[in-house]
């Protein structure tokens, strides 16, 4: 009999049904140390601010790759909507506050005026741009700049970090397959965030992407404008 | 003094809350499950109870049904601190409007300085009552 290895891509990464619920459970289970971390170190005089960053920011990670398996896998279903890309951002930029500070690096926010909003579910965007940050950050050396620039393009909002000092020059993204379980040319460490990012930005229907401003490397995706709002 | 009857099989948790709780005028009770939490409140009536949904034995939501089928239990605020996150859908329904839950706090997302803080809001509108 002839053997033959299942398609590439996105059937052959997912994860089966027992799979899928096993790193369910698995989530949960880890949330439970990592909370224990976070609240003895908040007891602790100094704030236990390392402590407590690297919990937070495994904690993200674990909460993101969690809303993003019950999405993909239509446990949970996406709640399309006008979204305002300005708060949305500032959102996420006051989530990522501990962690930037513990890394030592500072958020500087670029937003175009007058943007009009995209077509997103605005938890799994809020989500993503945290992924792709914490996924951001771990390429930047300690005490750099992180823009997270949001402006329009002829193809909708695009939204992206830059670093001048980030270490993305090699990362390659695939043009054909968005599936998050594959991996990334060029990524090396801490890859989950990233992954899990492009992921949730395939399901808002963009896809991620490096881009430069001004000859400052960074990663990004565009959305969808919102006709629904443009007039407001 | 107020009694707080934690249920939480987290030790951790369990000595988190204890310490924040040490300099206010508290006695926090600990049970690790819903059947020894309802044993505890049976004895010394809470006035306020402070619950993770994921217990061994019956779940969290369970206990909460079931303390609320109690008429001397009703008033009885509920903080739920938990690892499970809840849906905002489930937030706002009808039953969960019902069971009178005083706050949700989702543990990986709420520091103990924002549940000490919910802990005396709710705990003040007993006093003031």
């Amino acid at each position: 009999m002839k053997r033959v290895l299942p398609p590439a891509g996105i059937n052959g990464y997912s994860l089966g049904g027992y799979s899928q619920e096993l790193l369910l459970l698995l989530a949960e289970e880890l949330k439970q140390p990592l909370v224990a971390i976070s609240q003895l170190a908040e007891l602790q005089d100094d704030g236990g601010l390392q402590s407590l960053a690297h919990a937070s920011r495994a904690l993200k990670t674990i909460d993101n790759i969690t809303l993003y398996h019950r999405i993909n896998s239509g446990q949970m279903s996406l709640r399309m909507e006008p979204v305002h890309v300005g708060s949305t951002i500032a959102e996420v930029a006051h989530s990522m506050e501990s962690i930037m500070k513990s890394a030592g690096c500072h958020t500087e926010l670029v937003i175009q005026h007058g943007l009009s909003p995209v077509t997103a579910d605005r938890r799994l965007l809020i989500s993503a741009l945290q992924s792709l940050w914490q996924g951001f950050l771990s390429t930047m050396p300690e005490g750099s700049f992180v823009e997270c620039r949001a402006r329009k393009t002829p193809l909708g909002v695009r939204l992206s970090l830059h670093g001048k000092n980030a270490l993305i020059s090699e990362i390659k993204f695939s043009n054909t397959n968005l599936s998050s379980s594959q991996p990334i040319a060029g990524l090396a460490g801490s890859s989950a965030d990233i992954i899990t990012a492009r992921g949730m930005f395939a399901l808002l229907g963009a896809e991620l992407s490096k881009s430069s401003t001004k000859q400052i490397a960074g990663i990004g995706a565009t959305l969808r404008i919102s006709h629904q709002l443009q007039m407001v | 003094m107020e009694n707080i009857l934690l249920i939480d099989h987290s030790l951790a948790t369990q000595k988190a809350i204890t310490e924040i709780m040490s300099d206010s005028n508290c006695n926090v009770m600990c049970a690790v499950d819903a059947t020894t939490a309802i044993n505890l409140a049976s004895e010394i009536t809470p006035d306020l109870i402070i619950i993770e949904l994921s217990l061994g034995g019956h779940s969290g939501m369970e206990f909460i049904y079931e303390f609320r089928t109690y008429s001397d239990w009703k008033n009885i605020p509920i903080i739920i601190y938990s690892t499970i996150r809840l849906e905002p859908a489930i937030l706002k329904s009808r039953t969960w409007q019902n069971l009178n839950v005083g706050e949700y706090l989702y543990k990986p997302e709420s520091t103990l300085a924002r549940l000490k803080s919910s802990i005396e809001k709710l705990t003040n509108t007993l006093s003031n009552a």
